[in-house]
């Protein structure tokens, strides 16, 4: 399971960096750079080992990272370059350090996103960038090695970070960045524990641009842009651990279940960078409603008999609204299951994912489901079609 | 790279299952069935494929005595070690064997549970409670075992040329009273039949035997020859019993000793015997009316016969 939710990011970074492209209409000449950042976080106590019951006895409340990133960004003159003129995407790798022992020190790999929000003088601009990937290499959770940390529970977690920069062109090759950011390392429900990492922290990094070219001033447009309703069909899966609580003992179920779903989102598409709609989500959860139907415990292993295909399978409907940049788009949802039987099929869900179109139809499909905006469901990693896009 | 993408989506799925969580319910076709005491065999389904029988539970007391052997899927004998009493796991077939009733529970090679009865001589029927499951879940099948049909004997045979014998003399049989109130002498006639003070009792295998004829059923008993010596079969019956029962008297055939009473007298008359021991084998052949299975079962009679009377009379003025 680890495995394939590794090749699954390593594809959403693959596509980001493999869309070096010959240079056409659609993208032009590329215009390439690379960055470094140093960023320091304040580790959010969400769980007591990082407010101090660990083995060194000490709060674990600090992050700092080094980030060495190339990115490219179209040619002004290409299609894409005149729609997102500010919009850098590309591939990075960071050196985490968070003053543990019990947490190690994992290296990130992934990819990223930025563009401009508003130009506040010639050479200052407000930038947005988010990262998306995995982290590798963390001293995860053993009852016997590492007992304290019942915060990471596999070598792998996924990598998500959101910043908001302050970006100072120095010269025409190089910038200075500044900016706060929030960062959450996690594996998505695929073992436990999981209660993850969380940071808020700052940065402060440069970048210079490669092989020169002049700074675009360009605003970007929706010339020639037809608003429209398109349909994404997404198929996704993921493997989630589960735990029960039977007769007043909590129980980690052993092996990894099966999740599997089908998502229609009919989006109305706004303009080029926001589209907006519903979704039908179904979704079939093995690991659903399990309590109901404990078979017994033998010690710690416990025994279910398998509920029926109704208490695990729902139908929801969610509002999405999906912010559209080039490669990538961030779609965010908010639903309710409106056919379901059971406690654990029902109620809200809350849904973001990132679009990875390796096609300008096809896409990969990379998100994560909270359910009753607490309990943590699934990763939702599988692919995507987009039905009448233009 | 669409290509890539969607095998590692089908991998995802597939390989994100997992069954080795989860137990099958085991349900079967039938919670309750009867057999026939006669012979009788009755299949039920089991829905799951991993099932054993856990236990085997009987009204019966007396089956708590009974011989169980384990047979294992091939048909060989099991050590008696090698597995609990009354549980089988995996496919193979356990026997119980009573006087009374033979039966048998078998996990079949299809997965099915067979219960047969070969006889139950129970007079009443029996019940048994098989439960299989496979560790986390149970169901238990009610079986009763009906009372067999009892055999009707056609014949008794018995040994005649190898027999035991001994004779015991002046055995206390019997004590009487008679009263002469009157002032002159009164007759009195003493009424002694051998049949009467004869005793017959049933051994060996006699819970078996009379579990499968009955009770109330009478048959044949060989009587001494006049000497003392010898057997003969002549009428005498008697009931097939395991305790000292008499025969059926004649008094036609009583022997009448005439005394006289003096007046106003209590008479008190103990009465003798020399009598006779012996014990022989017999072979009894009983048919089953609905079945028409015959069998044949062995066991012994013994039988004391008195062969000469004697008695004393002691008056005691009134």
């Amino acid at each position: 399971m680890k495995r394939i939710l590794f090749l699954l990011l390593a594809a959403v970074v693959a596509v980001g960096a493999s869309a070096v492209v010959p240079a056409d209409s659609l993208y032009g000449k590329l215009r390439h750079s690379v960055g470094l950042d140093f960023r320091s976080g304040y580790i959010v106590p969400v769980h007591s080992f990082y407010s101090g019951e660990n083995q060194a006895g000490k709060p674990v409340n600090t992050s700092l990272a080094g980030h060495l990133k190339y990115a490219f960004r179209f040619a002004p003159e290409s299609r894409m370059g005149r729609l997102s003129p500010s919009a850098y995407q590309g591939l990075g790798v960071a050196f985490n350090s968070f003053g543990s022992s019990e947490l190690g020190t994992p290296v990130s790999v992934y990819a990223f996103q930025g563009a401009r929000i508003a130009r506040l003088s010639s050479r200052l601009s407000l930038d947005y960038e988010w990262n998306f990937g995995a982290a590798f290499g963390w001293n995860e959770y053993n009852a016997q090695t590492n007992p304290f940390n019942k915060v990471i529970g596999s070598k792998i977690n996924a990598y998500m970070n959101v910043g908001f920069l302050l970006n100072w062109q120095l010269d025409k090759d190089w910038s200075l960045q500044l900016g706060v950011e929030g960062t959450h390392f996690s594996n998505g429900n695929s073992n436990y524990p999981n209660r993850g990492l969380n940071t808020l922290g700052a940065r402060i990094g440069v970048v210079r641009k490669l092989g020169g070219g002049e700074e675009e001033d360009a605003v970007g447009g929706d010339a020639g842009f037809d608003p429209h309703f398109s349909y994404d069909l997404i198929v996704y899966g993921a493997g989630k651990k589960r735990g029960v609580e039977y007769d007043g003992s909590p129980y980690i179920v052993s092996g990894t279940f099966g999740v599997v779903g089908l998502n229609f989102n009919p989006m109305y598409n706004v303009n080029r960078y926001f589209r907006a709609g519903a979704s039908l989500d179904m979704k079939y959860d093995e690991s659903a409603n399990l309590a109901a139907h404990v078979a017994g415990v033998n010690g710690d292993d416990i025994r279910f008999f398998r509920p029926s295909f109704r208490e695990q399978m729902s139908v929801g409907l969610s509002a999405r609204v999906e912010f559209v940049m080039p490669i990538f788009s961030i779609n965010f949802g908010v639903g309710y299951n409106v056919l379901h039987k059971g406690h654990d099929t029902g109620g809200w869900y809350q849904v973001l994912a990132l679009k990875t179109h390796i096609t300008p139809d096809f896409f990969l499909h990379t998100g994560y489901e909270l359910s009753r905006l607490h309990d943590p469901q699934n990763l939702m990693l599988g692919i995507g079609y987009r039905f009448h896009s233009r | 790279m669409k290509k890539w993408a969607i095998l590692g989506c089908l991998a995802l799925l597939l390989g994100s299952c997992n069954d080795e969580v989860f137990v099958e319910p085991v349900e079967v076709s039938a919670t309750e069935c009867t057999l026939d005491g006669n012979g009788d065999e009755q299949f039920i389904d089991v829905s799951s494929d991993d099932w054993q029988v856990s236990n085997v539970w009987y009204s019966s007391p007396a089956l708590t005595d009974a011989v169980v052997v384990h047979y294992d899927a091939a048909g060989n004998p099991m050590d008696g070690d090698a597995q609990s009493r009354w549980q089988l796991e995996g496919v193979g077939r356990m026997e119980v064997r009573h006087p009374l009733a033979v039966f048998s529970i078998e996990h079949c090679a299809d997965h099915r549970l067979r219960i047969a009865v070969e006889e139950c001589f129970f007079f009443s029927g029996q019940e048994l409670v098989v439960t299989v499951g496979n560790g986390y879940a149970s169901q238990e099948i009610h079986a009763v075992l009906s009372p067999a049909e009892r055999y009707r004997v056609e014949d008794v045979a018995y040994n005649f040329d190898n027999y035991s014998r001994w004779e015991e003399t002046g055995k206390d049989i019997d004590r009487f009273y008679t009263v002469n109130s009157t002032d002159a002498p009164m007759e009195y006639h003493l009424t002694l039949d051998k049949r009467e003070y004869s005793e017959v009792r049933f051994i060996g295998e006699t819970d078996r035997l009379l579990a499968m004829v009955g009770e109330g059923v009478k048959v044949a008993v060989p009587e001494p020859e006049d000497d003392g010596f010898g057997l003969r079969m002549g009428d005498d019956q008697a009931l097939l019993s395991s305790g000292w029962e008499p025969l059926t008297p004649r008094p036609e055939e009583a022997e009448v000793v005439t005394m006289e009473i003096p007046p106003r007298s209590l008479a008190i008359i103990d009465v003798k015997a020399d009598r006779v021991y012996f014990k022989t084998e017999l072979t009894l052949t009983a048919t089953n009316p609905k079945s028409g299975r015959r069998r044949q079962e062995k066991g012994w009679v013994e039988r004391w016969t008195p062969m000469r009377f004697t008695h004393t009379v002691e008056f005691v003025g009134l």
